[in-house]
């Protein structure tokens, strides 16, 4: 970095015109952070410093000409180019938040002479999406050489001064471009989805989620721009009930695009006065072997034209056939009105619970009081000691009444 | 030197322990062993339309020996007691076996009859335990018809007694027809069988033909549920029995194999076929099972039944909700229980949903006979979540590293508990008050068994 390109050394070169641009840049582009790792910069060549590397300068929105000048022209190029080394501490540098960009630009007039190899230590950090394609800008070096590092990412060769300043310029022009999203969930009449919608964008290779937003119907449009990393391939997975992959979606690096998804659903309604527990259905599509199901508490579902089944889980379950939603159809399930039923038994007994057809609705467990809710109706409860005879089976007859407790008691 | 040889034999006679004798085999199938214990004691004396109880029973049993030995097949034998010896002897073992259990004994039932005073004591207890001699053999059609018009008399527990004829020689219980019976002896006589308080004559010999024809007209049968090995019978299972001419319902039951592996015999009224349904997963129904009369009826069934075991890993813990489990087939929903439970079920493919958070569904349940499926899960963590404001959320979790929508926060509520398999969790939401999509926020938490992790939102 010593050697001289016209009167400055190439390092002052560098840093010249990197403080201007840098100065520049930043002045117009508010959501960019940059910072400059240097290498072989504090030890000399004999001390043999493989990790001679640091991050001079800390990732700041606001770097102007001085600051980056004053603190690189005091730095003298010496000592080794640890390559490999520097691109692994970048994981560092940039942090964990996966929804943030991340850019390298390696300026370098040599290669790793640390037996280092950087190509196996991009590819790695690229596999971890710490980064995708790190630019690398050759100061003067030869063809040959270049080669080596084209591994890593995009190479330029910058033969003088001018020739870097407008790779530089180019590179930063490419990045400050953003890439841009708009979403807008619609019902089949093209009006506004009127629900809240979360959806995820998804890498397509990792399937790691990189944003995770909520959409509503009073969300402001000119807001809602999202701004997307575009160092990965994207699905969108919305989560509606159940959720579904948008079909052809794709992010063109560096445009802005707009979507227009269409989401079909219609409203189950349960109006539960009693105890609000989850999971209460098991709902599915009739035709079973798609093995597609949904549970929980369900107001939109986007099963719509679509014949299904309803279990609610209660005693007995409540079975709701040939169920079908139209778009923005209400299908309202109705109440069950219930009791509760405690069960006391001092022994170890065998215990089931038939419904008044001799229907089996439940059988108890060894605990010694049991209680559970139960639609309100007739039931009986047979039940026999482990050891005692077929003909010792006894039954008894129990009535659940509305919202009131029946009490049980085995005797032994 | 002599070299000699040593010959040790090893004799093991293995006995089959059913009780105290044999049973009667060799003797038609349907014939009934009747031995009446009749009263002899000074209190059938009394007098009903100025008879004596002692002649007014004397000739209903001469009528009624000669009836059964017309009308069925049957052996009838006679014990007396309170006949030798006078009250003020109270003779406790005044009980005599006075005609043996035999083929057309009607006759000599009569001549015996005809000769006998009654004069003393009520040794009831002494009297069935001899009856256990009498009766000698174990038989399904042992029947004993006790007439009587008092309770013992001898400080014993003929209730505990009872219970040990049931055990060893009898399968239906006592006949008891009580002559005039005070009501305060009434609950005492009831334990030791099917007991029925005759006011009047007329009522007397209606009591005893109908009790007879009763347990005559009574079929029996045993239930082998055969899984496997043919030999050996499944146990506990409840069932259910139906009249098959109209399928009304008759009585429900637990299986019950005894000590000896046999099912226990079970009598019914006088259902000639019954269709039987098994309360296994699914329900097994046997239809139309004839109960022949008069003779036992074992009824021998397929039953490849498996069993499915959802339990907990560890038990050591705390868990927080037992999550109920539901057994398909294809549309039908065959059983459901909760966790932790042992599900006894048919061979076959079925699917399960658990209805923890996330839920679980295994869509490929195979069952095989004999054998047991387990399905283990780690135990759950608890969730706490306080809401600040009302949001717009929901709970994800990591299925396979990718997102996957558990269920949908509650907007009504301050604070909510929830319990949660193991797993990595996200919970995604936004104020139901912000107007722009980046007001939207995320929370990744991981939860372990028995932890608990507490967010506010």
């Amino acid at each position: 970095m010593n050697e001289r390109w016209q009167s400055e050394t190439k390092w002052e070169m560098a840093i010249t015109t990197l403080s201007s641009l840098i100065d520049s840049f930043e002045k117009v582009n508010r959501d960019f952070e940059i910072g400059i790792r240097v290498l072989g910069h504090q030890y000399t060549k004999n001390l043999q410093r493989c990790d001679d590397s640091k991050l001079e300068i800390e990732f700041s929105k606001e770097l102007t000409f001085n600051k980056v000048n004053d603190k690189l022209k005091n730095i003298k190029p010496k000592g080794y180019t640890p390559l490999a080394y520097s691109i692994a501490e970048s994981e560092k540098d940039f942090g964990g938040d996966i929804r943030t960009q991340n850019i390298v630009i390696l300026i370098t007039d040599g290669l790793e002479n640390c037996n280092g190899n950087p190509c196996e230590v991009a590819a790695r950090l690229r596999e971890k999406n710490i980064f995708i394609n790190p630019y690398i800008i050759g100061l003067g070096i030869d063809s040959l050489e270049s080669q080596n590092l084209e591994c890593i990412g995009k190479y330029i060769d910058a033969k003088n001064k001018e020739v870097f300043k407008r790779v530089v310029e180019t590179i930063l022009t490419e990045v400050a471009v953003k890439t841009t999203l708009t979403i807008q969930f619609v019902k089949s009449d093209s009006s506004v989805y009127p629900y809240y919608v979360p959806f995820s964008l998804i890498d397509t290779r990792s399937r790691m989620d990189i944003h995770n937003l909520i959409f509503t119907s009073n969300t402001r449009r000119s807001k809602d721009t999202i701004n997307i990393n575009p160092q990965f391939t994207y699905t969108m997975l919305v989560h509606t009930n159940p959720p579904f992959y948008v079909p052809n979606f794709t992010i063109s690096k560096g445009k802005h695009q707009h979507y227009i998804i269409p989401i079909l659903t219609g409203e189950i309604k349960y109006n539960n006065p009693y105890k609000n527990k989850r999971n209460q259905y098991l709902l599915r599509p009739v035709d079973w072997q798609k093995n597609q199901w949904h549970t929980g508490l369900v107001s939109n579902m986007r099963w719509v034209d679509t014949q299904m089944i309803i279990d609610y889980n209660m005693h007995p379950v409540v079975r709701y056939s040939k169920v079908s939603l139209k778009e923005g159809s209400v299908y309202e399930m109705n109440t069950i009105a219930r009791g509760t039923l405690v069960v006391k038994h001092e022994n170890k007994e065998l215990m089931t619970l038939y419904n008044k057809n001799w229907e089996k609705i439940l059988t108890f467990n060894n605990d010694i009081v049991s209680t559970i809710d139960l639609a309100t109706g007739d039931y009986y409860l047979l039940f026999k000691r482990v050891v005692a005879h077929s003909e010792n089976t006894s039954y008894k007859s129990v009535k659940i009444v509305e919202n009131q407790i029946t009490n049980v008691l085995i005797e032994p | 030197m002599n070299r000699f040889v040593h010959i040790l034999f090893f004799l093991a006679m293995t006995h089959i322990y059913y009780g105290q004798s044999d049973t009667c085999q060799n003797r038609p199938e349907d014939r009934f062993r009747v031995l009446f214990l009749l009263d002899a004691s000074h209190s059938m004396g009394q007098r009903w339309d100025n008879k004596p109880l002692w002649e007014i029973a004397k000739k209903t049993i001469e009528e009624f020996a000669l009836f059964l030995q017309k009308n069925y097949n049957v052996e009838m034998g006679l014990r007396v007691y309170g006949h030798n010896s006078p009250v003020s002897a109270n003779d406790c073992f005044d009980s005599k076996l006075e005609v043996p259990i035999e083929e057309n004994a009607a006759r000599k039932i009569i001549a015996k009859l005809r000769t006998i005073q009654y004069k003393g004591t009520t040794p009831l207890t002494y009297s069935l335990e001899q009856a256990a001699d009498d009766l000698g053999c174990n038989s399904k059609k042992n029947v004993i018809i006790l007439i009587t018009d008092g309770y013992e008399t001898c400080n014993r527990n003929p209730c505990a007694m009872a219970e040990k004829l049931l055990d060893f020689r009898i399968s239906i219980k006592p006949l008891i027809i009580g002559l005039n019976i005070d009501p305060k002896e009434i609950q005492h006589l009831h334990c030791i069988g099917d007991f029925k308080n005759a006011r009047n004559k007329e009522d007397f010999k209606k009591e005893l033909y109908n009790s007879f024809i009763n347990i005559a007209n009574q079929r029996s049968f045993s239930l082998f549920l055969q899984n496997g090995d043919k030999k050996i019978s499944e146990t506990n299972v409840p069932f259910a029995l139906y009249n098959a001419r109209n399928n009304e319902f008759i009585a429900a039951y637990y299986h019950h194999v005894g000590a000896h592996q046999m099912p226990d015999t079970i009598t019914v009224g006088n259902y000639d076929s019954v269709n039987i349904k098994v309360h296994c997963v699914p329900p097994l129904w046997i239809h139309n099972v004839k109960l022949k009369k008069y003779v036992h009826n074992p009824i021998y069934v397929d039953y490849p039944k498996g069993t499915l075991d959802v339990k907990w890993s560890n038990n050591s813990g705390k868990i927080y909700d037992n999550p109920l489990g539901l057994i398909y087939r294809d549309t039908a929903l065959l059983d459901k229980f909760y966790v932790p439970a042992t599900v006894d079920i048919l061979e076959g493919d079925y699917q399960l949903a658990l209805n923890t958070i996330p839920a679980k569904f295994y869509a490929h349940l195979s069952i095989k006979k004999t054998k047991s499926s387990e399905i283990i899960l780690p135990a759950t963590g608890l969730l706490n979540i306080t809401y600040s404001s009302d949001i717009y959320g929901d709970l994800y979790v990591y299925n396979e590293g990718v997102l996957e929508k558990c269920m949908t926060l509650s907007t009504n509520k301050n604070i909510e508990s929830i319990s949660l398999l193991p797993g990595r969790y996200k919970i995604i939401y936004r104020s139901q008050k912000s107007i722009t999509i980046h007001a939207t926020f995320e929370k990744l938490f991981e939860v372990t068994s028995f932890s608990i992790v507490n967010i506010s939102l």
